[in-house]
């Protein structure tokens, strides 16, 4: 059985009126425990709604969500929340630590949240930390934290009640190389050794090669990836799309994000023979 | 070795974690309850000023004029004649004259007020309430006069006032004869007479009743005497007076008290309100992970009810203080903090931290945990 599985999820903004908006359009998603799927795609392309409503935080405008079989998505404003606490675990690129509370609180929090009183709660929590490599770290409030630690310290509170989800949001994006491979790391073992479906929205190269599938979701839709092409410049996958920004260089095609890369990577050129180059620019 | 502590809740974290804002709450608050505590106490006060002589007195009944059983409004006249007739009545046990008006005097240039009483001084029935020096009893031509007139005026024992031009020496100096606007003074019956050509009319006659004798049907006899009489008990006469300050700064004391409760609100609400502002993207993050609003509702309420407790602590305590220091400076104030009363300013404080809560917590019930995502 799939931990987590998305069936036909569609989700409008403004529906109806004239600035509507569909972020997401008819996406299937199925994650197995010890999975982790990276999901990837272009700004606004709708990686974070659909983050969101795996997560059960916004309802979708059409479609199922299933957390271990059970559709989560006919439940009430009211029940999910209690859901959340226990179902999915959240990482988020700006950690989201509570700024007051010391990483033990942090964590500690959550399992009171939970229902986790006292004395339990607090073992539970140290008990995660230790396992992170943050024994020395319980009582740091997360200004004295390094970035690397502030996320280990969310990934404990994103598994201190043990769910059998995790969605990251860019979760390395605001580490240096270093930790970043750490937490990519982190999340793959998150997985293996604690059968976790993970999702990690990410356009982190070190996801990627964590990941055990790669997704690309572009206006609101998943795309083949064998269509997909690396920005040389900025590293992002682009659609090879003739409307994209590209380059021909002899036989070779480079696809761009965006204008900006393209006039980089064309302001390198002079180590290439000046004849070779050709601007296809739409 | 690690050390296991009680953890503190978020409310607390939150609210130590800025001192400053918590200051301010809590000042706000003290301010507040400072306020309306004064303004209740002093309330309290002048309301027992008013009743202090009147309850002084072992009388059972007030027999006045009809209608005029209000010292401070009215003007009560009966003839002396009357006495003799009142204690003739069954059960009266005894009767006693008391000649009283509010008269202006010049002390040290100065125009002042003095409610001058003149009693019986061999029963003392009418007389000072509570002496603080001097002797208790005047004689002809002495004075027995209120602290407070005495402070302001700064008279002693021994000195001299002029009333009407008659001297009178200062003999003695009493408490609890202070009317606000004017201060009790007490002479002999006869002095009295003399000043207010009161020889053959007497304003009040205070009667006591003989031991076990039914005061309710006693009443009704003394009523049924003469027309034009008002009997009042000794409570009733009481609660009559105090209409001076309860009628007449009840309404005033209210508003302000109501002003004061206000003010207090939006302190507590705003500091509380900037501080959740501040935090909306923490209880974002909250409300993502799986808060229920009723935490977080509970979260901020603790938050204002703490800043409010604080406050109500540090109010309480400063009224005590003001009260204490002020008598020195302003002999007029005269307090007097009841516990119901600061009780009910507790009261007052949850309410006012529970509606200070309230704006926050709607801002709370509208944070989207999806902001959560965003960097």
């Amino acid at each position: 059985m799939k931990v987590l599985e998305l069936k036909e999820i569609s989700k409008i903004y403004d529906e109806g009126k004239p600035t509507e908006v569909r972020a997401v359009d008819g996406v299937d998603l199925a994650v197995s425990a010890g999975e982790v799927v990276l999901v990837m795609g272009p700004s606004g392309s709708g990686k974070t709604t659909l983050l969101s409503i795996a997560g059960g935080i916004l309802k979708p405008t059409a479609g199922q969500v299933f957390w271990d079989g059970n559709e989560i998505t006919r439940l009430s404003e009211r029940e999910l929340p209690h859901l959340r606490l226990y179902g999915a675990g959240f990482i988020f690129q700006t950690f989201n630590l509570l700024t007051n509370l010391t990483a033990l609180e942090n964590v500690a929090l959550t399992v009171n949240l939970a229902g986790g009183k006292g004395k339990k709660a607090q073992e539970k929590a140290e008990d995660l930390l230790r396992t992170l490599g943050l024994e020395k770290r319980f009582y740091h409030l997360p200004r004295d934290l390094s970035g690397g630690e502030k996320q280990r310290v969310s990934v404990a509170r994103a598994l201190v009640n043990d769910p059998r989800t995790i969605l990251a949001d860019e979760p390395t994006a605001n580490l240096d190389s270093k930790a970043g491979h750490d937490v990519a790391e982190l999340l793959r073992d998150v997985a293996k050794e604690r059968s976790k479906a993970v999702v990690v929205v990410s356009h982190d190269q070190r996801i990627r090669d964590i990941a055990d599938r790669v997704l690309w979701l572009e206006d609101g839709k998943f795309k083949e990836l064998a269509q997909m092409a690396t920005d040389p410049t900025c590293g992002m996958k682009v659609e090879q799309k003739v409307e994209n920004p590209h380059l021909m260089v002899g036989a070779e095609t480079y696809y761009f994000c965006s204008e900006g890369c393209k006039q980089e990577f064309a302001g390198k050129k002079s180590h290439l023979p000046q004849n070779k180059w050709r601007s296809l620019k739409k | 070795m690690i050390k296991r502590t009680k953890m503190p809740s978020l409310a607390v974290k939150n609210l130590l974690a800025e001192k400053t804002r918590l200051l301010i709450s809590v000042g706000g608050v003290a301010l507040s309850v400072l306020i309306i505590l004064v303004i209740i106490s002093l309330y309290s006060g002048w309301k027992d000023l008013i009743a202090n002589y009147i309850r002084s007195i072992p009388v059972d009944f007030w027999v006045t004029q009809e209608g005029a059983a209000d010292m401070s409004h009215s003007v009560s006249i009966l003839p002396s004649s009357l006495k003799g007739t009142l204690e003739q009545i069954a059960g009266v046990g005894e009767v006693h004259r008391l000649v009283g008006r509010q008269i202006s005097l010049d002390v040290k240039g100065e125009e002042v007020h003095l409610r001058v009483f003149g009693y019986d001084t061999q029963t003392g029935i009418g007389g000072p309430p509570r002496m603080l020096r001097g002797k208790n009893t005047p004689s002809r031509g002495e004075i027995v006069i209120d602290r407070v007139f005495a402070q302001e005026n700064k008279l002693n024992v021994d000195d001299e006032l002029t009333i009407a031009d008659r001297t009178f020496k200062v003999v003695g100096i009493s408490d609890d004869g202070n009317y606000i606007f004017a201060q009790l003074a007490f002479i002999p019956i006869e002095d009295a007479e003399d000043l207010f050509e009161m020889q053959v009319f007497t304003n009040w006659f205070l009667v006591k009743a003989k031991a076990g004798e039914d005061l309710a049907s006693l009443k009704v006899r003394l009523e049924d005497l003469t027309s034009g009489l008002t009997v009042s008990p000794k409570q009733e006469f009481l609660e009559e007076n105090q209409k001076l300050v309860t009628e007449t700064f009840l309404p005033i004391i209210g508003v302000l008290v109501f002003i004061s409760f206000l003010v207090g609100v939006a302190v507590v609400g705003l500091t509380v309100y900037t501080a959740t502002i501040e935090k909306s993207r923490e209880y974002g993050v909250l409300k993502a992970l799986g808060a229920s609003n009723s935490y977080l509702y509970r979260t901020i309420i603790i938050q204002s009810l703490i800043s409010g407790v604080l406050g109500f602590i540090l109010g309480t305590a400063l009224s005590y203080g003001v009260n204490y220091v002020a008598i020195y400076f302003v002999p007029e104030f005269v307090t007097k903090v009841r516990i119901p009363d600061v009780i009910g300013v507790f009261g007052a404080v949850v309410v006012m931290s529970i509606i200070a809560s309230y704006i926050p917590i709607r801002r709370i019930a509208q944070i989207d945990p999806m902001k959560v995502f965003k960097s």
